[in-house]
């Protein structure tokens, strides 16, 4: 009996435990740069977002192939020449919320600072993201805008479309509802 | 007419639009079951078999979301699943939830990030 009530606990603490991670696989990141010549943006549908509201950690990765862009040119450039797809197929974030406290169990917006890393084109750096997380009938989801310069991720503009792409791109991430 | 005829063709490459996959032959058909078991079974390998080329796989739906238009295919029996980014306005009969069938996808393999992705996909046949 006494095996029983600890095998049920195990169980209930293992079940509780997973209970406090929420993921989706369809995360939407969006890029968008805006220079004289050109205003370019991609999308992808795809991204992975892992939100542990136990210790208020979060994780997101996304495939750089799986951005879409309106041109054919412009998504063999991007994979190719700037973010060298074939050497580093993922971006990564691995932070947490390092100001702001969501109430995970009571429906509200609510504005957090994001804290960790984020890696693109294998250049890992430390940022600090101001993000919005909202709780909806018990559904939480979030997103986040902000911008990089590909100077500190080591991705090389060459001089001659310079006006056609900006040094720094806006990013929008919208991760849906996260279960 | 030389820097007429290079112009003009660079003007094309330019303006090109991403190809519309149901002209486009497959590089490669299997089951979807298949594909999802190769890359469990060998990422690296799969990876570089698969990834950048059009794929045509045929599986059942597990689920759709209408919003991002997205599908995946698999069932309990599929080590990873398989997440398809349709191409957007493509097949809005059977993006409503709740349809389960088997369907026949043509993608483009982007690689593996918890399921294999496809992306600019179109859904050549379903039963």
């Amino acid at each position: 009996m006494k095996q029983l009530a600890t095998i049920v606990c195990i169980c209930l603490n293992s079940f509780w435990v997973n209970g406090q991670k929420l993921i989706t696989r369809t995360a939407s990141i969006g890029f968008y740069s805006d220079a004289p010549l050109e205003k370019i943006t991609a999308t992808n549908r795809q991204g992975v977002c892992l939100l542990d509201i136990d210790n208020n950690t979060i994780e997101a990765a996304v495939l750089m192939r799986g951005f879409e862009f309106r041109k054919t040119l412009m998504q063999e450039h991007f994979n190719e020449n700037y973010v060298e797809s074939h050497r580093y197929p993922k971006a990564q974030f691995k932070g947490k919320i390092s100001s702001g406290s969501p109430q995970w169990t009571t429906d509200g917006n609510y504005d957090v600072q994001l804290e960790g890393t984020l890696t693109i084109h294998g250049e890992t750096r430390t940022v600090r993201l101001p993000a919005s997380i909202r709780v909806n009938k018990g559904i939480v989801s979030a997103q986040a805008e902000f911008s990089i310069n590909v100077d500190d991720y080591k991705i090389r503009i060459p001089a001659l479309v310079a006006d056609n792409i900006n040094k720094n791109i806006r990013i929008d991430i919208h991760t849906g509802d996260l279960h | 007419m030389a820097i007429a005829i290079g112009a003009g063709y660079i003007l094309y490459e330019y303006r090109k639009l991403p190809a519309d996959l149901t002209e486009r032959k497959a590089d490669f058909s299997m089951s979807a079951k298949k594909l999802a078991e190769e890359f469990h079974l060998n990422e690296a390998l799969a990876e570089q078999n698969y990834t950048g080329k059009i794929l045509e796989v045929s599986g059942p739906v597990k689920e759709i979301n209408s919003e991002e238009y997205l599908m995946i295919l698999g069932d309990s029996s599929y080590p990873v699943m398989i997440s398809c980014a349709l191409k957007p306005g493509g097949e809005k009969l059977i993006l409503n939830e709740g349809t389960k069938a088997n369907v026949v996808i043509r993608g483009v393999c982007t690689g593996y990030l918890l399921d294999v992705q496809l992306n600019n996909g179109v859904i050549i046949n379903k039963n």
